[in-house]
């Protein structure tokens, strides 16, 4: 067994100056794919750890203001671009006030102390400066932040009287305080970034596992030759694996938590945090590195197959490949799936009978277009094999010969395209759920305990940016939650016109959950329990929707112009969010009631912060999953090229002219890889178009994106053939003629 | 010691073994000759317990060699057979000293006893200067007699060489020719030899012609 161990160490070492290339690029690969497991890993328990930070920096309030309290003050929710602003009132009512965490003394009168985010956006934009006009003494530090993009201000004012609603702080910690991610929701967008990373991983991992597939496949068999036996070749195989997979993890991991060291803050467009938040724990990780290695070996184990089961052949070059039907077969079932998805989506209104055909054929069309690559080349190589012209038949036969390669080369490619063109179907849903949000606005959806006197409705009306105009209405026992939007965004939101709906008129919103229920569109007994409750006549449901599953839940909403609304509590206030300031909803709600609470009041994915972070995520699982992809094609055309060297030095040999070479390498790289990528960004689209036509018939398939990504992805194919042409041996080099 | 019983092997509609019957013992050289495609080679690999016959059976010392599992016939080829192609098939990784270690290392031979048997078996050959090179950085002559090193470092019952000197000059294939004589005549092995050449099948016991895969009614007898 250490002879067998030995052996396999010594051959992972390589030997030349390509074998030790290829094993620097396989030990790349795995350290590559451990980064970003690594990373998408930590970030599914990033959520935990901000709650943290959020419950360590969270004021402890008292409601009243007592005698004996040392500092008073009042958290108010303010927003800039879609993202939440916290700006912390306080007051210093007695010596011995304990300092916010982060702060190294309390803001005096007309002082103000922020992050060091918000100190960039007062110096950089002038509204966000007029809504700070205090002098800054100084800016928060790590410690006292969420995470480092965090917009948090501590306002000094001389007394309790200056601020609105003042409250004892008790202490600074607050446990029942969440941080900007719900942790549970975090934890499944988290997931859902993982599942989506990996299968461009794995195709990558597969991608350098198979590195040097060609003298890998002949030293096993060599190794079988000379009497070894299956198993323990596969053993010799499985070791050099193993040192080259846990290596190349090994060295992920240093990178990963060297980065972590350098980078200690690290944002991504609008979406940050601490790397000593990103810490997925010793055995997650432990557990992630082994799983990749495994991952390794199990590809470089399928992949030795032909070099054990038939040593003859691989040593003669004579495994050249029947076609293999097969192998069309899932990406035909999965395209099948997902065509009757599209078909049927619009008339059935079922989740699970929906859904699970309609995953089965997203998984299915992934594999296929990795499966289908060897049979495409076959086929082309059929094709060119018919050609009089030499470069023609040279590449037709070379793709015959070895149809596999192409699939290493692109299916990591192919897989990320089809994976991030569908994202870009869920973000549109995702955007479309969260239209208008993203504006210089805060609150799009807030609560109020109170209002409603004509009084007050005078004195919402003089709110210039709300310009309301509200009815005459009375409190009811409820509580009151407003929803503040524009039309546009309602009928966004809830996928359908909205009859009376005019922006600056109320309306009345009755909001089932049916979770429960079997159907999610909501029926009319969920309408006409609403409007019961409600006090109302039946007859005056004037909508019947649902609002989509972009936020992860499921409402029948009734929503009823204003004369036939009830004495109740519950109002839609359609306005134009986008000049919208949130200073002025303060003041406007301050000048109504006094006693009203104002919040953004969501918590979790539900949150205002929503879109930015369901964008962040999955705009970082996007660019990752292209990374990986055009790092796996740039890897697997180096390979290639080394592979190609030999053959192509003895085409050179025989008289073949450079040119002739040159365009038989083009022919046997760029035509496939072109035509999966392609076929991918076609089967995002017919992906997309089903998803859509069950969750949101109202929304487009987002084609330039899609377009734009499969374009990057043929671009890349040009890249990887460029590389190959200019790679091209075109002498007959003595080395390169050597058969061993 | 190796004997084959109507074995025959086909290729797809290719017969390439048809009902061929031979043996061999110990100390014997013995030729195959035969025109390209006459099934030569598959004889080789046949008695090499590489491809399964189709019918008839192949068995040393008494033993039905395809009754074995893989893994036996594996064994019994690293331990009782030495093979050797016509470029020498060695691992490419490996340095020529490593190749001709490796099944003595494999079948667990002490290091003292591999390290003296590679060195006379390597001085006999003259290569003992390139064995620190790797094969793709030495000539095909030396290359070959790598390959014969690394047959004979078992010290096998049967060698089985396919055209090991094809790719050879003259003295070079004498030098291989000697160490394959060598093994014959001083260590008993049985040596089959597969060849082109008239002039090494001179030196052999016997020659065997092969014709569309059937063997020459009467072995041709070849005197010393």
């Amino acid at each position: 067994m250490m002879r067998l161990v030995l052996l396999g160490a010594r051959l992972s070492l390589g030997a030349g100056r390509s074998g030790r290339l290829r094993l620097v690029l396989m030990a790349t690969g795995s350290a590559v794919a451990a980064f970003v497991v690594l990373t998408a890993l930590a970030l599914s328990g990033l959520a935990e750890q901000q709650d943290v930070r959020a419950q360590r920096i969270a004021p402890a309030l008292n409601a009243r203001v007592i005698p004996e309290a040392t500092l008073v003050g009042n958290v108010i929710a303010d927003g800039w671009n879609g993202r939440e602003l916290l700006r912390i009132v306080l007051a210093e009512a007695a010596p011995g006030a304990s300092v916010p965490p982060g702060v190294e003394r309390l803001p005096r009168d007309n002082e103000v102390v922020v992050s060091p985010a918000l100190l960039e956006l007062i110096e950089t934009e002038p509204l966000v400066a007029q809504r700070f006009p205090q002098s800054v003494s100084g800016t928060i530090g790590t410690e006292g932040l969420v995470e480092p993009g965090q917009l948090l201000a501590y306002v000094g004012v001389s007394d309790a009287s200056e601020i609105w609603q003042p409250a004892t702080i008790e202490r600074w910690g607050d446990a029942t305080t969440t941080g900007n991610l719900d942790p549970r929701a975090a934890r499944t967008v988290g997931l859902l970034v993982l599942l989506t990373l990996v299968a461009p991983v794995v195709m990558f991992m597969a991608t350098c596992a198979r590195l040097s597939a060609t003298a890998r496949t002949q030293r096993l068999a060599a190794l079988r030759l000379i009497g070894l036996s299956p198993w323990r070749t596969q053993l010799v195989n499985s070791i050099e694996l193993v040192i080259v997979g846990a290596g190349g993890s090994l060295l992920g991991l240093a990178t990963w938590l060297t980065w972590r060291y350098l980078d200690p803050a690290v944002h991504v467009g609008t979406f940050s945090w601490y790397s000593s938040d990103l810490w997925p724990g010793p055995a997650t990780m432990a557990l992630a590195l082994v799983a990749l290695v495994a991952l390794t070996v199990a590809v470089g184990l399928v992949g030795g197959r032909a070099g054990i089961r038939r040593p003859l052949e691989v040593r003669r070059e004579r495994s050249v490949r029947a076609m293999s039907w097969w192998r069309a077969a899932p990406l035909a079932g999965g395209i099948s799936l997902l065509a009757w998805s599209w078909h049927t989506s619009g008339q059935q209104g079922q989740f699970v009978s929906w859904m699970a055909p309609f995953a089965l054929g997203m998984m299915a069309t992934a594999l296929g277009l990795v499966l289908a690559v060897p049979f495409g080349a076959l086929v082309f190589g059929r094709a060119l094999g018919r050609s009089s012209r030499p470069a023609a038949v040279l590449a037709g036969a070379r793709l015959r010969h070895e149809p596999a390669v192409g699939g290493r080369v692109v299916a990591a490619m192919a897989i990320a395209i089809f994976a991030a063109g569908f994202a870009q179907v869920v973000l549109t849903s995702v955007d479309a759920a969260f239209a208008g949000t993203d504006e210089n606005q805060v609150g799009s959806v807030f609560d109020l305990t109170a209002y409603g006197t004509t009084t007050d409705a005078a004195r919402y009306a003089a709110i210039s940016d709300l310009n309301l105009a509200l009815p005459k209405l009375r409190l009811g026992p409820d509580q009151v939650d407003a929803i503040a939007a524009t039309c546009v965004q309602l009928r966004a939101a809830t996928t359908g016109a909205i009859p009376g709906c005019r922006d600056g008129r109320p309306l009345f919103v009755r909001s089932i959950q049916i979770g429960d229920s079997p159907s999610p569109v909501g029926t009319q007994a969920d309408v006409d329990r609403a409007l019961t409750l409600a006090g109302l006549p039946k007859s005056a449901s004037s909508v019947d929707l649902t609002f989509p599953a972009g936020n992860g839940s499921f409402y029948a909403a009734v929503i009823i112009a204003p004369d036939l609304a009830p004495p109740t509590t519950q109002f839609t206030i359609p306005f134009p969010g986008s000049t919208y300031d949130p200073q002025a909803v303060v003041a406007g709600l301050a000048a109504v009631d006094p006693g009203a609470v104002w919040d953004s009041g969501i918590t979790g994915v539900d949150r205002l912060d929503s879109a930015r972070i369901y964008t962040g995520i999955v705009a970082v699982g996007t660019a990752s999953a292209l990374g990986v992809a055009l790092l796996a094609i740039v890897i697997a055309t180096l390979d290639r090229t080394i592979e190609r060297a030999g053959p192509q030095a003895r085409l050179a040999a025989i008289g073949t002219s450079a040119s002739t070479i040159r365009a038989a390498t083009a022919l046997q790289v760029l035509p496939v890889s072109a035509a999966v990528l392609v076929a991918s960004g076609a089967a995002a689209i017919l992906g997309g178009s089903s998803y859509l036509r069950w969750g949101d018939p109202a929304i487009n398939v987002p084609l330039g994106p899609i377009a734009a990504l499969t374009a990057l992805g043929v671009a890349a194919a040009l890249l990887a053939t460029l590389v190959a042409v200019v790679g091209t041996i075109t002498r007959p080099l003595p080395h390169l003629l050597r058969t061993e | 010691m190796l004997r084959a019983e109507g074995i025959t092997a086909s290729f797809g509609p290719t017969l390439a073994l048809d009902g061929v019957s031979f043996d061999i013992e110990a100390g014997e050289l013995v030729a195959v000759v035969g025109r390209s495609g006459s099934g030569k080679s598959s004889l080789l690999h046949c008695l090499a317990g590489l491809v399964k016959p189709s019918s008839g059976t192949v068995s040393f010392e008494g033993q039905p060699v395809y009754d074995w599992s893989e893994r036996c016939r594996s064994d019994w080829r690293l331990r009782q057979v030495g093979l050797v192609f016509q470029f020498g098939d060695l691992v490419p990784e490996l340095t020529l000293a490593e190749n001709i270690r490796l099944p003595l290392q494999l079948a667990g031979t002490g290091k003292a006893s591999v390290n003296a048997r590679v060195a006379a078996i390597t001085d006999g050959l003259e290569i003992s200067d390139v064995m620190h090179k790797r094969p793709g950085q030495v000539s095909g002559g030396q290359l070959q007699r790598a390959a014969i090193a690394r047959a004979l470092a078992n010290r096998p019952s049967v060698i089985l060489a396919d055209e090991p000197t094809g790719a050879l000059d003259t003295t070079t294939g004498q030098l291989v020719l000697e160490a394959l004589m060598h093994a014959a005549r001083d260590q008993g092995t049985a040596v089959v030899l597969v060849t082109h050449e008239a002039r090494l099948s001179s030196y052999c016991d016997r020659e065997l012609t092969m014709t569309d895969g059937k063997l020459a009614a009467t072995p041709t007898v070849v005197s010393r």
